[in-house]
């Protein structure tokens, strides 16, 4: 083989870094779902030289600008009328899910440091907003025709949205909101927004704005 | 995220075909002869700051050949993400785009309002080059088309201002000088568009 060849590899080789046991555990306390090593860096590493597509934070003197970016989902729902599929959209939580997994369980000093607020997290709002729908295999339709027809089921699959797409953005369960009693109750929302240290932000403008509508 | 839907108030409602899927809704009518058809069509993405109102012909010429035309209105996020007006030209395998700057939504929607009076010019056109019979006018409008000739003036006036300032591009995205500007008018589905009074 001459000397000029370019040797170009099947696959993309595997290095090995050395971290200490505290810091591989700080990078587990971080991980998203099932996220390697690999993805987690590669996340961090994106978000440092902003290139992460998602939600992104940017401390400006006193004041913190919060960009986000928009996600969505659709989610399948029963209820004791009917079963939907709900598309929704709702801005990406992931960077928020970070910080405060972060300070859960062991202090991330440098990220709190960069978004520093007295030391105290940023708040934040889901804006979850239903865009489209239908009824089991049914045809896709306008949200605002069971929001017309059928207002407190229509809230009733917002609610039930919000508290999934918590859950999943957070890794959270919230036993409080089960049956649909408990999702029109604000009590409930208000004790798992504040045992899991959610932006009550997101609290008066996600979920008591909407069910003082539903209550007028 | 607010969606824009104008074509069906101003098409014949019997001709319209509505279609949602999971990420879209489309509105749209089409008219098909033999190896001819026109559509016009409007796009809104659910899940993305994404729309569109095309009007686009094709004409099956022989084995292999279809002469196609299409001139749209549309924005989205991704790629030339400032809202413009696009026109494919297969046979010069030419895309030519016009910026439609510093809108706000009052304005992008007189624009869209005004594509929309300008198509029945284009449509017109089609009509007669293919010996069509049928009143195409009746087929796609209502009769409320007619109350949008402020918006069909309004737009010309955007083309012009960015026919002023560098904003009719090409695919590469370099401004088109004048005489390539008076080379287009040759294209019919675009001279409509270029048709503004200075």
């Amino acid at each position: 083989m001459s000397k000029n060849t370019i040797k170009v590899s099947s696959k993309e080789k595997a290095t090995s870094i050395r971290l200490t046991e505290r810091t591989k555990r700080m990078l587990d306390s971080i991980a998203i779902g099932k996220e390697t090593h690999e993805q987690i860096v590669s996340r961090l590493i994106n978000i440092c030289i902003g290139t992460d597509p998602s939600t992104s934070i940017s401390p400006k003197g006193n004041v913190i600008i919060t960009k986000y970016e928009k996600a969505n989902k659709t989610i399948s729902i029963e209820t004791g009328k009917n079963t939907y599929s709900v598309v929704c959209t709702y801005n990406d939580l992931s960077i928020f899910s970070t910080i405060r997994n972060g300070i859960g369980t062991i202090p991330h000093k440098q990220l709190m440091a960069y978004i520093s607020n007295n030391g105290v997290a940023p708040e934040w709002e889901a804006d979850v907003e239903i865009v489209n729908m239908r009824k089991a295999n049914g045809n896709w339709e306008q949200p605002s025709h069971l929001m017309n027809k059928d207002k407190k089921e229509y809230l009733l699959l917002y609610l039930v949205s919000l508290k999934h797409i918590l859950e999943d953005s957070f890794h959270i369960s919230i036993p409080e909101l089960t049956s649909e009693d408990d999702y029109f109750d604000l009590g409930n929302w208000e004790k798992a927004y504040k045992r899991y240290g959610l932006s009550m932000e997101s609290f008066h403008s996600d979920v008591e704005k909407k069910l003082r509508v539903k209550n007028s | 995220m607010s969606h824009i839907y104008i074509l069906p108030y101003y098409t014949n409602i019997e001709n319209l075909r509505e279609s949602r899927s999971e990420r879209e809704h489309n509105s749209s009518i089409k008219f098909s002869l033999g190896y001819f058809h026109i559509e016009l069509s409007e796009t809104n993405s659910l899940l993305e700051d994404k729309y569109s109102l095309n009007l686009h012909s094709a004409k099956y010429l022989m084995e292999g050949i279809t002469e196609q035309k299409e001139a749209m209105i549309h924005h989205h996020p991704k790629g030339h993400n400032w809202k413009h007006l696009q026109f494919k030209i297969k046979s010069r395998n030419e895309v030519i785009r016009i910026k439609l700057d510093a809108l706000d939504d009052e304005d992008y929607q007189k624009c869209i309002k005004g594509f929309l009076h300008i198509s029945q010019k284009v449509i017109q056109y089609e009509k007669e080059t293919n010996g069509i019979e049928d009143d195409l006018q009746r087929y796609f409008f209502n009769s409320k088309i007619k109350q949008l000739e402020g918006e069909e003036r309004f737009l010309l006036k955007q083309i012009y201002l960015a026919s002023k300032s560098n904003g009719i591009l090409d695919d590469s995205g370099n401004p088109l000088d004048r005489s390539r500007i008076e080379d287009l008018k040759i294209e019919k589905h675009m001279l409509p568009f270029l048709n503004w009074d200075e």
